[in-house]
């Protein structure tokens, strides 16, 4: 009967051990949503650089070609397919991370990022203008989703101004929410635990025009 | 003609003199016992915290820190404490912070000491004539023409019988280095203040208390000059300290009670803002100033991006080995974020971002041939 009891309260520590190992710890939590939030940082400061490349010279358009390749390594799949795992257990593949736009206060349908990038590298604009009203802030705190994941999401406002020919032609102002992804990576040789953040989809939840 | 044109000169001469003579450096000088077997860990994080807030408020405030004094493991000595604050060599508007983490005791003895404690460095019991008064270290940054002069040391102060007072004029003659910021309240305590605060964590007779987060009075200090920074409290450095004794009261359940001594002057229109640069980047690096200078190079927003980008091989070729890694901690300088990144594809990413303002480097390792081999950062933004 002893023997029973002692193998129940260890199999209850091991258990009750395992669960704190993979708490999210508060101090964690924040420095991780903090790091999201410079992603989207990130994110936003690049959109300039890559817009309206198409009347600049080849140099410029490598670099804005380097800006793409950085920003689509911000996001789950780099711009590709990615690998998940449902509810079932089963390895599936998601489709491509999308960006919504708006055009003239109206939703556009989502796009694949990678496609989005190049479109707005391709846009026959003089001057572009990225800007995010200070107002990047999280919309919803991780969770955990299991196999190591957490989900959460951000906010930002996001104005993008476009000029062509000396005429203001694009002044879209959207609220955006963007997924925050973060897996947990165990290093067993060190003991550590590695964070990896990623950026999802980024969804226009309402505009103004 | 001539008349004038001597006027604009000596005019522009005058405005550069006035000009350079308002350039505000600071001149951290850190002293950390980082390798000691039971509080090493303590010291070595109240080192990153230092390096880390000095850091922002470097940023926020477009300051010129001297990165270079700082002293841990068994650099933490008395050879180079004389040596580095006898070098120092600073102007009238400069900032001077010392910080000391470490062990400390009290000669029962001693009068001479008076509140403040003897520092050990990195020296045992039966080297206890190497320890070092914080009055030694008063006394000699007093002779500085520095406008403002911190003397922080979060150490015990506890009595002992073993301890023999020292001479703080001992050593004479021996041979001997951003969005959210309140930014107008932290000028008014770097920038706008005058004379001398020395603190020590704990009043004579008692231990300081150092988890191995860091000491509770460094964190009850740096927590005060958050606070300030978000637009709370009172920005004096007698409040501060003030309200540091009440944190680290609180922290350490009334155990640990730092005294201080603040003469300062209080708020003066005498001493003018720091000279901001404008591009207001920054690195840091303790003891690392090769790659700090290289860092600070990649990230300075003067370059262009493609100027940036053509610094990568220099800086990889002459400072890392071809397989050198870059390990990322988040803002807490804990968290491990990333897996780790080759050092060309983060210098590539450093030239390209337009987010980063400086890198803090936590922690190089080099290889035989003097060569860095695994960089451990975070970044300031």
């Amino acid at each position: 009967m002893k023997t029973k009891i002692a193998i129940l309260v260890l199999m209850l520590g091991t258990f009750s051990m395992s669960l704190h190992a993979e708490r999210l710890s508060d101090e964690d939590r924040a420095t991780l949503e903090q790091h999201a939030l410079e992603k989207i940082n990130d994110f936003i400061s690049y959109l300039p650089e890559i817009a309206a490349k198409s009347n600049k010279s080849y140099e410029e358009k490598q670099l804005a070609q380097k800006y793409i390749a950085k920003t689509l390594e911000l996001f789950i799949g780099e711009g590709n397919d990615y690998e998940y795992i449902d509810a079932a257990g089963n390895r599936r593949m998601h489709p491509a991370v999308t960006m919504q736009t708006t055009s003239r206060g109206f939703a556009n349908p989502p796009q694949p990022m990678k496609r989005y990038l190049q479109r707005l590298m391709a846009l026959p604009y003089q001057t572009v203008e990225v800007d995010t009203c200070q107002a990047v802030r999280i919309h919803s705190h991780l969770r955990e989703t299991g196999d190591g994941w957490y989900v959460g999401s951000a906010s930002f406002l996001q104005v993008f101004r476009a000029t062509r020919d000396g005429r203001l032609v694009v002044n879209d102002k959207d609220l955006k929410i963007v997924t925050i992804y973060v897996k947990r990576i165990h290093i067993p040789e060190t003991g550590e635990d590695i964070w990896v953040v990623y950026l999802g989809d980024m969804r226009v939840r309402s505009s103004w025009k | 003609m001539k008349k004038v044109l001597l006027l604009i000169a000596a005019f522009t001469a005058c405005s550069y003199q006035h000009l350079k003579a308002e350039t505000v450096k600071v001149y951290p000088i850190i002293f950390c016992n980082t390798e000691d077997e039971k509080i090493g860990m303590s010291c070595q994080n109240d080192q990153y915290r230092f390096v880390e807030q000095l850091g922002i408020i470097e940023t926020a405030l477009g300051l010129d820190v001297d990165w270079t004094m700082a002293f841990t493991g068994n650099e933490c000595n008395k050879p180079n404490l004389e040596k580095v604050i006898s070098n120092l060599d600073c102007g009238t508007n400069d900032v001077i912070i010392f910080y000391y983490s470490g062990h400390g005791v009290h000669a029962k003895a001693d009068a001479a000491d008076g509140w403040l404690p003897q520092m050990c460095l990195n020296y045992n019991s039966y080297d206890q004539d190497k320890f070092v008064p914080v009055t030694y270290v008063q006394s000699k940054l007093k002779g500085k023409p520095a406008r403002l002069c911190l003397i922080l040391t979060d150490c015990c102060n506890n009595e002992a019988e073993w301890v023999s007072v020292k001479s703080a004029s001992a050593s004479d003659g021996k041979p001997a280095n951003t969005g959210n910021i309140d930014i107008a309240r932290l000028k008014k305590l770097f920038c706008e203040s005058k004379g001398t605060v020395v603190a020590t964590s704990s009043k004579r007779g008692q231990v300081s208390l150092g988890p191995k987060e860091g000491g509770c009075f460094s964190m009850a200090f740096w927590d005060e000059i958050y606070r300030i920074e978000s637009g709370q409290g009172e920005a004096t450095w007698k409040a501060v300290m003030e309200q540091t004794k009440k944190l680290t009261l609180e922290y350490t359940n009334n155990k640990q009670e730092p005294v201080y001594k603040v003469d300062v002057d209080g708020i003066g229109g005498s001493a003018p803002p720091p000279v901001n640069t404008g591009n207001n980047t920054v690195v840091i690096a303790v003891g690392e100033t090769e790659l700090a200078n290289a860092f600070k190079r990649i990230v300075d927003g003067s370059y262009s991006n493609t100027q940036r980008l053509g610094m990568v091989d220099g800086i990889v070729q002459s400072l890392f080995t071809s397989d050198a890694q870059v390990l990322m901690v988040g803002r807490n300088l804990t968290t491990r974020i990333g897996l780790p990144m080759s050092i060309s594809k983060y210098l590539e990413e450093l030239a390209l971002s337009k987010t980063v303002k400086g890198v803090n480097i936590v922690k190089a390792s080099k290889n035989a041939n003097g060569k860095y081999n695994q960089i451990t950062i975070s970044e300031i933004r």
